[in-house]
């Protein structure tokens, strides 16, 4: 079977053609803005303009037509409402003038599910973005979450971080740059709150010891990753304690750092089990993960009427029954 | 109070089928919209799209319509291919 | 020493009180809680977190004996190690206990579960994972154990949580008769708190109920 999948819960807008053990095509642009932060409307706006050029790049790189395709899935949420809006809209158009069926996605559950195309069968999943920051695994039939961030995603710490420092946007890989230069460990208060992450203290001790200019900026960048992926680290191993499941996964744009990919694998080998990391494509925003995810839902009997697409912008993780597994 | 901006927008299609698909999609955004400064009443008649609105400003107007056209734009949108 | 238990940040010994101190002071068994150092953060915070946690965890149960509950006694503090070795609470599991008991005596004992979570929220200490595995009875008296998820946090919103976690992992556990288990378990605050306290934290509860969303931690133990 073929699906098509939209991803737009945030500023990327993600068109993805797949069956049950390949991806056939995975199209994607990003609404980049200089100063960053989140922007709704402008990311409705650019999802709705760029629709139509993405969906034929998409069919064309697939080398299929409409008629082809056996569902369409759309990302029904969390994420901002203007832009799931569109998307929605887009998914119900399609729908109904090529008579298929259709299937709203969980965007988070989608970017964990993704690595079940590559073998992993059960894993914990680390899902690092810009906005979200989660450990989820399957239990009693429900993805949940066992720790989340408490303000800002991970990904959004570091970017704002980058930003004063006046490196540019997005920060990451400068960030990750500069840290492998650093020597000197500068204590920064630790993100783990109970058994959730918080990165706001973190950010703004960060930031404060930054503008006393006492301090090389390498160092601050080093202490700074090193500070916050040792709390998600921990989160996830004690999400693994927990379960006892033996495979962790590693999803979502903050996916490429390498040095949080290193922690991982250290953590996964201490305890003597597996780790993965998606090809990038398919860790940060994208359609392929949401085709993969709503053709897996389908397949396993999973149905939506029309009336059932209506956005969840506050789309819970542990909402979801996970009947297809 | 009634508001003071008044107007209406009707778009129309080649032909009804394609109206119908355009609303059916829109519909459901339509719904879930909550009332803030201005009104919107959606309807179709054959293969006429009615957007019939009242407002109590333009700014509020303007970014309400924008969001309707960009709902039909992108259903029209599409079914294109 | 034998390993009795692995969580994710520490390893569980039972041993002999002389085999860990060297000279047979107590005859009783003590446990030794060792948080064992992680590879994948850099020494300067692993070394940073696991003396926080250790010292927090020994100063926790000092002043919650201070405010007459019942829970393990600290016999060392070793920040060399991150070890803490702690009296063994030896006698029954309140899971095990509660179901193979007359429902008089099943709520009695919920009462003095109460009676001693009350003690600890006086004391301004949450216990972060009320579970009834987490509870022993000793020679007439019921025992609060495993410290690892506590912390000082005298907040309504704390209060309510940890009392509303102990509530889901009754309706767990004890299915058939929770509801009048838990409704005992807030005679015995009430008795501690008074009357105000308990109807402050049953709203609390409530309203963390109806967020839907409340974050699980008795998955944490």
């Amino acid at each position: 079977m073929i699906a098509l999948g939209i991803e737009g819960t945030a500023h990327t807008l993600g068109i993805g053609i797949v069956t049950e053990d390949k991806v056939l095509a995975n199209v994607f642009h990003t609404l980049t803005t200089e100063k960053g932060g989140i922007h709704p409307k402008e990311a409705a706006e650019h999802h709705a303009r760029l629709l139509k050029p993405l969906l034929r790049k998409a069919l064309e790189t697939a080398g299929i037509t409409m008629e082809d395709v056996d569902i369409i899935a759309f990302s029904q949420g969390p994420g901002l409402g203007p832009a799931l809006r569109v998307v929605a809209t887009a998914a119900r158009a399609l729908a109904i003038r090529y008579s298929k069926p259709i299937v709203g996605v969980n965007h988070c559950i989608a970017h964990v599910e993704i690595t079940k195309m590559f073998g992993v069968k059960d894993p914990v999943g680390l899902y690092v973005s810009g906005g979200n920051t989660q450990v989820l695994a399957l239990e009693g039939g429900r993805y949940r979450v066992f720790g989340e961030t408490l303000d800002i995603g991970i990904g959004n710490a570091i970017d704002t971080f980058a930003r004063e420092l006046g490196i540019g946007f997005p920060g990451g890989p400068k960030i990750e740059k500069l840290a492998q230069k650093g020597r000197e460990y500068i204590e920064l208060p630790y993100a783990v709150k109970g058994m959730d992450l918080s990165f706001s203290g973190l950010l703004t001790e960060a930031v404060r010891k930054y503008r006393t200019g006492k301090y090389k900026v390498e160092d601050l960048a080093y202490s700074f990753q090193e500070t916050a992926f040792a709390a998600l680290v921990e989160v996830t191993e004690r999400a693994v304690a927990h379960t006892g499941k033996e495979e962790v996964v590693l999803v979502g744009g903050v996916a490429a750092n390498n040095r949080l990919r290193e922690m991982l694998r250290i953590m996964t080998e201490d305890r003597g089990i597996k780790f993965f990391v998606p090809p990038y494509d398919l860790c940060r925003d994208n359609g392929a993960m949401i085709a993969y995810t709503g053709l897996r839902m389908y397949l396993g009997g999973v149905r939506f009427k029309i009336e059932d697409t209506v956005v969840k912008q506050k789309f819970r993780t542990d909402e979801v029954e996970v009947v297809w597994e | 109070m009634r508001d003071p901006i008044e107007g209406m927008i009707e778009i129309e299609f080649p032909d009804e089928e394609i109206a119908k698909i355009v609303y059916e999609s829109v519909r459901y955004e339509h719904e879930s919209v909550p009332y803030r400064r201005s009104r919107i009443e959606f309807t179709r008649e054959g293969r006429r799209i009615k957007l019939r609105f009242t407002a109590q400003d333009s700014s509020a107007l303007r970014g309400t319509l924008n969001s309707y056209l960009r709902w039909i734009k992108v259903a029209i949108d599409a079914m294109e291919f | 020493m034998k390993l009795i238990a692995q969580g994710a940040e520490a390893k569980i010994y039972e041993a002999d009180f002389e085999e860990v101190f060297g000279v047979p002071l107590l005859k009783e068994r003590v446990i030794v809680k060792h948080r064992i150092p992680k590879r994948y953060r850099i020494k300067e915070i692993d070394v940073k977190l696991r003396k926080e946690r250790t010292v927090r965890e020994a100063r926790i149960l000092h002043r919650a004996k201070e405010f007459g509950v019942n829970c393990p006694y600290v016999y060392e503090v070793d920040l060399r190690d991150m070890k803490l070795v702690m009296e063994y609470i030896e006698g029954q599991r309140l899971k095990e206990l509660l179901e193979s008991v007359p429902m008089e005596e099943r709520l009695e004992l919920c009462r003095e579960v109460g009676r001693q979570i009350g003690k600890l929220h006086k004391a301004g200490i949450v216990h972060g994972d009320l579970t009834t595995s987490n509870m022993i009875f000793r020679g007439g008296k019921v025992y609060l154990i495993d410290f690892g998820l506590a912390d000082f946090d005298s907040t309504l919103e704390a209060r309510g949580v940890d009392l509303h976690l102990l509530r889901r992992a009754m309706e767990s556990t004890h299915y058939t008769w929770f509801e009048r288990g838990f409704e005992a378990v807030l005679e015995g605050y009430a008795e501690v708190l008074g009357e105000e306290a308990r109807k402050e934290v049953e709203e609390k509860m409530k309203e963390i109920e109806s967020r839907g969303r409340y974050r699980e931690r008795s998955w944490l133990s």
